[in-house]
């Protein structure tokens, strides 16, 4: 660490403030924020969305929109100040001593240009190469970024590569130059779990080898943890922490920083032993702050001075900083926070399992064909036929939470909407509380459907925008008829209380809420009809880190009321792990393997359950990962492998039967089972992928 | 929750619910027209809105006023032949020696009664199509846009003069045609819309509740489609109004002695390098009322946008 | 790819045949009286019974309909095949010899007996001329302005371009007409009036009678076209490629030639493509104002006169013009965009 203190500083920003000036409002998004990189080392900017870090780095490389501008501070680059520097005069400096990688491969490559345009341009450009020239070092930069068949890769265009090939093109085409400085904004988000890690290890390996400085952003602090040397907390526009990843994660010392790593789910914790703390209150806009410290309303350690006077950063222990009056005080204090009303009551007893069954599948199967047209069939076109689900076969019982997780393509979703009947299944059968359903929804008994609901992923059209909350509650009440008509009213306002929101709500369109709110009220409608059984589908994703601690406990607590069963989908294994009693692993729409979570998380486990437990980025430095990696990509659902679907991937491939036959059953006692060729010894002696 | 005691929760809830109890058709309405009033205040923020607006309110009581304001009868021969204007006629008079200026204010009537009627037929017609076809798809769908294919296929000033040459112009001529040559424009888009909402997440929480397919349609789907429904018959008015003044034009319009601009234009040019005003000032007439239809259509897309 | 224009024709063929269908039904079938209609109130029955026979109009419908298409030169006469005794009453003596329109027989004039081939294809090429030069002073024009609209967003130029768009989009071409002679003609006497040309010229033998239906057609495209093109513009250069793009330092003029202006121009050259049907019979409003013998006011002519077998012909012309420009640009916007092109 001190060795790379002792370089020379790369990036210095002083006290930067950037403002935007909309219809309303003048908008300071930035305020006072300071930090400094210097070679070889890289910080991270953490904090959740409309924090500002985005901005910060922008500004950074002077590309604001029209209506934004740096109203003070300095962005000094190897000594020179950037601020006010015209496009003429960056433009030598962009792309070849300061480079950017961004959020979405997809919409960063331009459609129409093949790659090698846009690789080589760069070198072009800035360093007066021939094209020829410029192509040959294009292709070995393609093969320190790990991309197969470089040179292949340079005559297609974009849409032709995959989400990760697609990121590593855009990092190759950010170190072309060698630059000093690496800006690199949320490069995994939307990217696989166990693609992110192949990429979060390049990240890491040309760290080594290009010696740039890195700015890395973020809001996951798992991948902060695994990428970064030292962490900077933003919170609405300004710089709240700054200090080593070890520090920040095991000893923080802000209260913001505190909550937040206590309303993140881990691998290592599930809701039983370290329940999520959510931060109680919403973000407040940027045009109503309040005039003290930014964090004081919704802080649980607030003082009488943090109303009054705003906080200025100071230096603590030598090298980090922080920016609360009362960090000395709150250095004794234990590292998480309990907070009242979202945790209140949620004791997660040891209740006795019910062991009546609500749902079982039995080799459940769901196709979709595309039948070419009549103009395809006279050319010879095949049918298409994607097996989603391909003979799935669950036991669900009552009042458990079972989580089905998996990366994409996996057939969750698909699982999701077949159980819950919006989609008609292809075969196999579905029992439900002893009726058969399976078939689409409108042809099912009316008396199943109001205890078969589901929530679903995106908060914004999960409601009618053109229906009041209240109008929303109430048709399922009134179509299930829970309550008598009387009584209608009065429950939609019981409902309303169990997610934590209260009566002013009723008259408010989806429009006028946050994300948070409307996940709440969608939750409130799936319960209203007493279901015995609700899917989720990914149902906390979209939100904010802080909201999704809230709407998590919002969900147990209201499971835990009315005893329903819950079936939790999600790409997130630590957030499955915390919440659920049982889980479902699928790849390509097969099980891999199924049962309780403290089964399923130490050996044996299917090895795609170990590549998934390596690869998940976990907000702790300290954890030990294996380092399981998967080649490629998760291949075409139209053409999956033959035998056993995971072959082509999988590390602990055991010969040429997993090319040929499904793989059995193997029962590791306690309902948990593996499908794997495998045998089960073999399978235990496996090192478990995370320990502390 | 459970933490806190039952017989506290269940009190607050009832003094809060009787507060928020029921909701009479009054307050609906107050809803509505409250609704309503913040549209039109984000309209006039609009310079353009507010310039068409003012345009077409300016039309609009021209056309209503005119037995009041015209200063002659339109078909009376008050002048002398092809008159300069002066200050007995304030825009000349024509080739048969009546007033324009009459003319003029009684011109406008064809448009401005008979677009509207166009727009309206084709947005319902084309609405319901396009929800029928968006909502049921399969079989319906394919043949439905086959069908709105070929209509679009075909210009529509061909058929007009077509059913014209078999059946003679006339009002009710026109109103079908171009309603009929409008409404795959508004089925398309419709039907667009309908492909969007149908899988968002509301509609399949009405069908997980069993709802009907009727309801599904009309009470989900619908209101969400109404905002861009809205807009695009206001540029659609524009659009109906630019092809009836060009069937006036064209002689095919509006049969005579009905005043029109199109046909003033059409009978007055031969006169138009001796007699300018003759044509110049119906053109002029039609130019405006269209500008500021679509001006107005322009403000009113760009205040939904906003919003 | 090769299955879009296959599915396209197809397609193109379905609507010809719906359209020849309902043309040939709303005109000859559905009117009561088709030789009434034609000649009139005052003429006698005999002469109208007699005429009626001429026309052939006492056959069935359908086999009208099917010798209009497929013609019946290469059929030997009835009375060969069948024999005097057994001829059905309703076939004509003579054959109408036709080639039928698959050959290109468009048949006679109803209402001067004289074919129709040789008429409307002279008029056809005076309307492509007209669209002709249109097209090439439109395009270059409503693109660099649409273009130039775009980059400076928000600007002086843009707002400027936007409102006069607007206002040339909006007036009917009628009127645009008119305000373009009374300033070209009378106030500025560059330019001879609207005369009538002979229609046995060519257009091209006197170009300045071609000056102002085209800039009558330009002003009523020029708009649409820069504005849909501004449009397009401002949404390309919001795109995050473009970001790229700009940070990875290029200059300014590669960043819009080279990113930007490809995928920005897809979207107007389409339309462009689209509005090619509309030049050619759109422009009848211009045609009559500058009596400009072109195919609009050839249609127009027989619309008014009630030439049945003119107005059949021409609107198949159309329809099949206007069928040709949609696969036209199916095909352009496939070979414009790589996302279909390479799957």
């Amino acid at each position: 660490m001190d060795q790379i203190r002792a370089k020379e500083t790369v990036l210095k920003v002083e006290g930067l403030e950037v403002l935007y000036e909309t219809r309303q409002d003048d908008l300071k998004a930035v305020r006072d924020v300071s930090f400094e990189i210097r070679r070889g080392e890289s910080l991270g900017l953490v904090g959740e969305s409309g924090c500002g870090k985005t901005t910060a780095a922008l500004a950074i490389m002077s590309y604001l929109s029209s209506n934004g501008r740096v109203t003070g501070g300095q962005i000094l680059f190897q000594s020179e100040n950037l601020v006010g520097k015209t496009d003429k005069e960056l433009q030598p400096i962009r792309g070849s001593r300061i480079a950017m990688v961004y959020q979405d491969p997809m919409t960063t490559l331009n459609p129409s240009l093949r790659i090698e345009r846009q690789l080589t341009e760069v070198l072009v450009v800035h360093e007066g190469l021939t094209k020829r020239e410029a192509h040959g070092r294009c292709v070995e930069m393609l093969e320190k970024v790990q991309m197969p068949d470089p040179e292949h890769i340079m005559e297609r265009y974009p849409h032709q590569l995959s989400g990760g090939q697609q990121q590593r093109v855009v990092i190759a085409m950010a170190l072309l130059c060698n630059p000093d400085l690496l800006i690199m904004d949320e490069p995994t988000t939307g990217l696989d779990v166990t693609v992110e890690a192949t990429v979060l290890d390049l990240i890491r390996a040309l760290r080594h080898e290009f010696d740039s400085a890195l700015l890395y952003i973020s809001h996951n602090l798992g991948v902060i943890a695994r990428v970064c040397d030292r962490v900077g907390v933003m919170y609405i526009g300004e710089l709240l922490e700054e200090a080593s990843v070890e520090d920040i994660f095991l000893r923080p010392l802000h209260p913001y920083t505190r909550s937040l790593l206590g309303c993140v789910p881990s691998i290592g914790t599930s809701k039983t032993t370290h329940p999520l703390h959510p931060i109680p209150g919403r973000v407040p806009r940027l045009n109503r702050l309040p005039a003290g410290c930014v964090f004081e309303p919704r802080c649980a350690f607030s003082q009488e001075q943090c109303r009054e006077v705003h906080p200025p950063l100071v230096t603590v222990e030598g090298d980090r900083s922080v920016r609360c009056p009362g960090w000395q005080v709150l250095r004794g204090e234990a590292t998480t926070l309990v907070s009242d009303d979202l945790t209140a009551g949620l004791t997660v007893s040891d209740r006795r399992e019910d062991t009546r069954s609500v749902l079982s599948t039995s080799h459940l199967n769901t196709f979709y064909t595309g039948k070419p047209s009549w103009i395809g069939r006279l050319m010879r076109k095949k049918e298409q036929c994607v097996k989603a689900v391909d003979d799935v076969s669950l036991d669900m019982k009552r009042q458990a939470i079972l989580g089905v997780v998996g990366e994409s393509g996996c057939g969750k979703t698909t699982l999701a909407k077949t159980i819950v009947g919006l989609i008609a299944p292809t075969g196999g059968e579905i029992e439900f509380l002893g009726v058969d359903v399976s078939k689409i929804v409108e042809k099912r008994p009316k008396e199943v459907l109001k205890e078969l609901q589901m929530v679903f992923q995106n908060p914004d059209s999960t409601l009618n925008p053109t229906q009041s909350v209240r109008q929303i509650l109430a048709r399922p009440l009134r179509i299930s008829r829970t309550v008598p008509r009387s009584q209608v009213h009065e429950e939609v306002c019981r409902l309303l209380e169990a997610v934590s929101l209260d009566a002013s709500y009723l008259d408010r369109r989806p429009g006028q809420m946050s994300g948070g709110e409307k996940q709440r009220i969608a939750i409130a409608r799936a319960f209203a009809s007493r279901p015995e059984l609700v899917v989720c589908d990914e149902p906390v994703s979209s939100l904010d880190v802080s909201v999704q601690g809230a709407c998590l406990n919002t969900l147990l607590g209201i499971q835990q009321t009315y005893g329903t069963s819950l079936i939790f989908i999600s790409h997130d294994l630590s957030m499955v792990r915390y919440l659920c009693d049982y889980i479902v692993v699928m790849y390509l729409g097969k099980v891999c393997e199924v049962g309780r979570t403290d089964d399923l998380l130490s050996p044996p486990y299917h090895p795609y359950t170990e590549a998934l437990l390596s690869a998940v980025p976990v907000p702790d430095p300290t954890v030990q990962q294996a380092r399981i990696r998967l080649e490629g990509a998760v291949p075409s659902a139209l053409n999956p492998p033959a035998g056993c679907r995971f072959h082509t991937r999988c590390p602990r491939k055991f010969g040429e039967m997993c090319e040929t036959t499904e793989p059995p059953a193997l029962w590791a006692g306690g309902g948990h089972i593996i499908y794997c060729h495998i045998p089960l010894e073999g399978l235990q002696e496996i090192e478990p992928a995370v320990s502390e | 929750m459970s933490g806190v005691p039952q017989s506290q929760s269940v009190a607050a809830s009832s003094r809060v619910a009787a507060a928020h109890k029921s909701r009479t058709v009054f307050d609906h309405v107050r809803d509505g027209w409250q609704a309503l009033r913040g549209r039109v205040v984000f309209l006039f923020e609009s310079k353009t809105a507010v310039v068409g607006l003012a345009i077409v309110v300016f039309w609009i009581a021209v056309t209503i006023l005119a037995p009041v304001l015209a200063p002659y009868p339109p078909n009376a021969l008050t002048g002398r032949v092809s008159e300069s204007p002066s200050m007995e006629h304030l825009m000349g008079t024509d080739y048969m020696g009546r007033d324009v200026c009459s003319r003029l204010v009684y011109g406008g009537q064809t448009i401005l009664l008979l677009a509207p009627i166009c727009v309206v037929c084709a947005e319902i017609i084309g609405a319901t199509v396009g929800l029928t076809a968006g909502f049921l798809r399969g079989m319906v769908d394919e043949v439905i846009l086959r069908i709105l294919d070929a209509i679009m296929a075909f210009p529509m000033m061909l058929l007009y003069m077509i059913i014209m040459a078999a059946t003679g112009p006339s009002k009710i001529n026109i109103v079908g045609v171009i309603a009929f040559s409008s409404t795959p424009g508004v089925a398309r888009l419709m039907r667009g819309l309908v492909l969007e909402i149908r899988d968002l997440e509301f509609v399949q929480a009405a069908r997980l509740r069993g709802e009907s397919a009727l309801y599904i349609m009309f009470r989900e789907i619908l209101p969400n489609c109404l905002g861009p429904l809205i807009v695009d018959a206001c540029l659609r008015v524009g659009y109906t109004s630019f092809w009836i003044g060009s069937l006036g034009f064209l002689g095919i319009g509006v049969p005579p002695p009905d005043p029109d601009w199109g046909r003033m234009v059409s009978e007055g040019r031969a006169w138009i390098l001796t007699a300018p005003w003759i044509v110049v000032c119906p053109s002029l007439a039609v130019s405006s009322l269209v500008i500021g239809l679509n001006l107005l259509a322009d403000g009113i897309s760009e205040a939904s946008k906003r919003v | 790819m090769t299955e879009l224009i296959l599915r396209r024709l197809g397609l193109m063929a379905l609507t010809m045949i719906i359209v020849s269908l309902a043309v040939f039904w709303i005109s000859e079938v559905a009117p009561t009286d088709v030789a009434r209609n034609i000649l009139g109130q005052y003429v006698s029955e005999e002469v109208v019974a007699a005429y009626r026979e001429g026309l052939g109009l006492n056959c069935h419908w359908f086999v009208r309909y099917v010798i209009w298409i497929i013609g019946d030169d290469w059929i030997p006469p009835a009375r060969e095949l069948v024999g005097d005794e057994v001829l059905p009453q309703c076939c004509t003596p003579e054959r109408l010899d036709r080639r039928g329109l698959i050959r290109g027989d468009l048949g006679t004039s109803t209402q001067t007996m004289r074919p129709l081939t040789p008429f409307v294809s002279r008029r056809l090429k005076n309307s492509l001329i007209l669209a002709g030069f249109a097209l090439v002073v439109i395009i270059p024009t409503s693109l660099l302005i649409g273009v130039l609209a775009g980059l400076r967003e928000g600007g002086f130029l843009d707002r400027f371009i936007s409102i006069m768009s607007l206002l040339t989009v909006s007036a009917p071409s009628f009127a645009i007409g008119v305000v373009l002679v009374v300033i070209f003609c009378l106030w500025l006497g560059w330019l001879p009036g609207i005369s009538a040309l002979e229609t046995e010229h060519s257009v091209l033998e006197s170009p300045s009678k071609l000056v102002l239906p085209v800039l009558v057609l330009f002003f009523s495209e020029v708009g649409y076209v820069a504005r849909m093109t501004r449009a397009s513009v401002v949404q390309v250069m919001r795109q995050n490629y473009i970001r790229t793009a700009i940070l990875k330092g290029l200059p300014r003029r590669q960043v819009i030639l080279g990113h930007a202006l490809r995928n920005a121009l897809v979207a107007p050259i389409t339309v462009i493509a689209l509005h090619i049907n509309w030049l050619i019979a759109g422009a009848v409003v211009a045609e009559t104002l500058f009596a400009y013998p072109g195919i609009g006011s050839a249609l127009l002519g027989a619309a008014v006169s009630k030439d049945v077998s003119m107005i059949e012909a021409s609107v198949l012309l159309m329809t099949f013009l206007a069928t040709s420009t949609q696969l036209l640009t199916d095909i352009l916007y496939t070979y414009l965009n790589p996302r279909i092109r390479y799957r």
